[in-house]
């Protein structure tokens, strides 16, 4: 094994409709941004890492292959991470265990969607063999589960309005997220159309364009690089099938044996007082409590209580998706990625208007699939001791 | 910057047919559906219930055991109410969409709840499914074109707890 990790670029796309460019060219501009972080060319990376989603959503057959010029990846070795919206997590741990492994020196890890060349509710809907075709869409797999933890917990309805409304009001003091809206009121939340009861419209994520990269290398490079690295304290991924017997969709197990790797790697025993700001992966505004519970920052049905009582709001003692999170912008391939790079801006001291005061420890989260696939990393400002 | 008309849409008709391999086990499922049959099978590893039943069990890895016949009642474990209209669906919007635990397994089963009143239907929601007409059975899901009540609910399914034995191989 080698010495410490750390990530010491970070480059991001502004997330919106971005009709005005190609798919290399999202990629590109936060390719660009990263490198520029760390004062680095092309000519300084070892490997590349692609995070992507189903070439269905944007309907670009193997993108590692076309964007091999985009991403500097000319006589490179590429490799291509594919797990559902957890994809940009595993990707960035991946691109760290590159490292770690002795393989590259620098990796640079590249994620991106561009949904507006396709449509992703579509692309989610489609029959399977042998299965009736249910037409019931991305938020048709999470409404059911919600209401399994709303019933379960006994959280009032209103802990999902404030979410939302949470995440907005951050989103505001991001430049690059999609939805930024500072008037944002609980109750134009409420009145918004429900679409899958009980998730209503602006309780759901955007479909956005958008991209994300990351420079990691090891301590002695670190050690040398411009700006503050984020040291990484522990990484870790889990993964479980989607339908077995017993299976508990509101607290997969998956997720809880995850985030407790990565706190014993990081020797933290309680990561509600000892984590600084949660980065979470965020899709529809009920997931905040759940992911709390999941990645064991709160006790099993008290996720609720946390947002109730403001701790997870900006001002909080644990501040829950600084950046706006995936509900003010969610370029599906990016967007594990995007979480993960906001933790490593957080500790970093280098996330603008968004910078939680004194940031040490920080966790970036990715789930994927059917909540299938887990990933989570917890990052600091100090070397991991 | 002045911007060319954007192209919005190509064209790229493609059609191909696939052959998809069900398995040995999930094809035992599937070839009861088309006999109106729900089939389950139990894991000898953790004692839980399957159907529809992979080959292997997914929590401990061991081979399941031989099918037998469910009475295919079963309740609605969670669900959410379609409300919009999206591309790619095949019904009117607002319908139910649940998670179905059949009375006898483990797992659960993805369907439409229909005949009620999306409003009606709740958690703990007693359903039974409705089949298709001989002439439409086949070895999918399709073969039950819904699942609908047959009475008010008889308990609190938040109540039932979730099976607490960790996930993994069994020792050998």
């Amino acid at each position: 094994m080698s010495g410490p990790l750390a990530v010491i670029g970070v480059g991001q796309s502004v997330q919106a409709k971005r009709r005005e460019v190609t798919i290399g060219a999202l990629v590109r501009e936060a390719v660009d941004e990263a490198l520029a972080d760390a004062e680095l060319g092309f000519g300084d990376i070892d490997a590349v890492v692609l995070s992507k989603t189903p070439d269905l959503f944007d309907g670009v057959m193997n993108p590692e292959l076309y964007l091999a010029d985009a991403m500097g990846a000319v006589g490179l070795p590429v490799t291509r991470v594919f797990t559902g919206g957890s994809v940009g997590g595993h990707a960035a741990i991946f691109g760290a265990h590159l490292v770690a492994a002795g393989l590259a020196r620098r990796v640079l890890v590249v994620a991106y969607s561009k949904e507006s060349e396709g449509n992703f509710t579509w692309a989610l809907s489609r029959g399977l063999p042998f299965s009736s075709h249910l037409g019931a869409g991305a938020g048709g797999h999470f409404a059911p589960v919600i209401r399994e933890y709303i019933r379960r917990s006994g959280a009032p309805e209103h802990i999902g309005w404030k979410v939302a409304v949470n995440h907005r009001h951050n989103a505001a003091r991001n430049p690059y997220a999609h939805i930024r809206r500072a008037d944002l009121t609980v109750e134009e939340v409420r009145q918004s159309p429900m679409l899958w009861d009980p998730v209503r419209y602006l309780e759901s994520c955007p479909s956005s364009d958008g991209s994300c990269a990351i420079v990691v290398t090891g301590a002695e490079l670190a050690r040398r690089a411009p700006r503050p690295p984020a040291w990484i304290h522990g990484m870790a991924w889990r993964t479980e099938t989607g339908h077995f017997a017993g299976r508990d969709e509101v607290n997969p197990q998956a997720g809880r044996d995850c985030a407790a790797d990565a706190y014993r790697q990081a020797g933290i025993a309680d990561p509600a007082r000892e984590i600084d700001v949660a980065e979470l992966y965020i899709p529809y505004s009920w997931y905040e409590p759940m992911w709390l519970e999941n990645t064991g920052l709160a006790a099993e049905h008290d996720g609720w209580r946390l947002v109730d009582a403001d701790r997870t709001a900006f001002g909080g003692d644990l501040p829950v998706n600084p950046s706006g999170g995936v509900l003010s912008g969610n370029p599906t391939g990016a967007t594990g990625l995007l979480r993960f790079a906001e933790a490593a801006l957080q500790v970093r001291g280098l996330a603008g208007e968004h910078q939680v005061p004194g940031a040490r420890r920080a966790v970036g989260h990715a789930m994927g699939g059917a909540s299938q696939f887990h990933a989570l990393w917890v990052v600091g400002s100090e070397v991991p001791g | 910057m002045t911007l060319p008309e954007p192209v919005e849409t190509t064209s790229s008709p493609l059609y191909m047919n696939y052959t998809y391999v069900a398995g040995t086990g999930r094809s035992v499922f599937l070839r009861g559906l088309n006999e109106r049959r729900l089939l389950a099978r139990h894991c000898p590893g953790c004692s839980l219930v399957y159907a529809p039943a992979p080959e292997f069990c997914s929590r401990c890895l061991r081979p399941v055991g031989p099918p037998f016949e469910l009475p295919g009642t079963g309740e609605v474990s969670t669900f959410c109410v379609v409300n919009f209209p999206f591309p790619g669906q095949v019904y009117e919007p607002p319908y139910v969409v649940a998670h179905i635990m059949l009375d006898g397994a483990h797992n659960r089963l993805m369907h439409l709840v229909r005949e009620v009143a999306p409003e009606e239907v709740t958690i703990g929601l007693r359903v039974e499914p409705v089949w298709v007409d001989d002439d439409e059975l086949d070895t999918s899901t399709t073969s039950i074109r819904y699942f609908r009540p047959i009475g008010r609910p008889t308990r609190d399914v938040a109540a039932v707890p979730y099976a607490q034995t960790p996930i993994g191989p069994a020792d050998a």
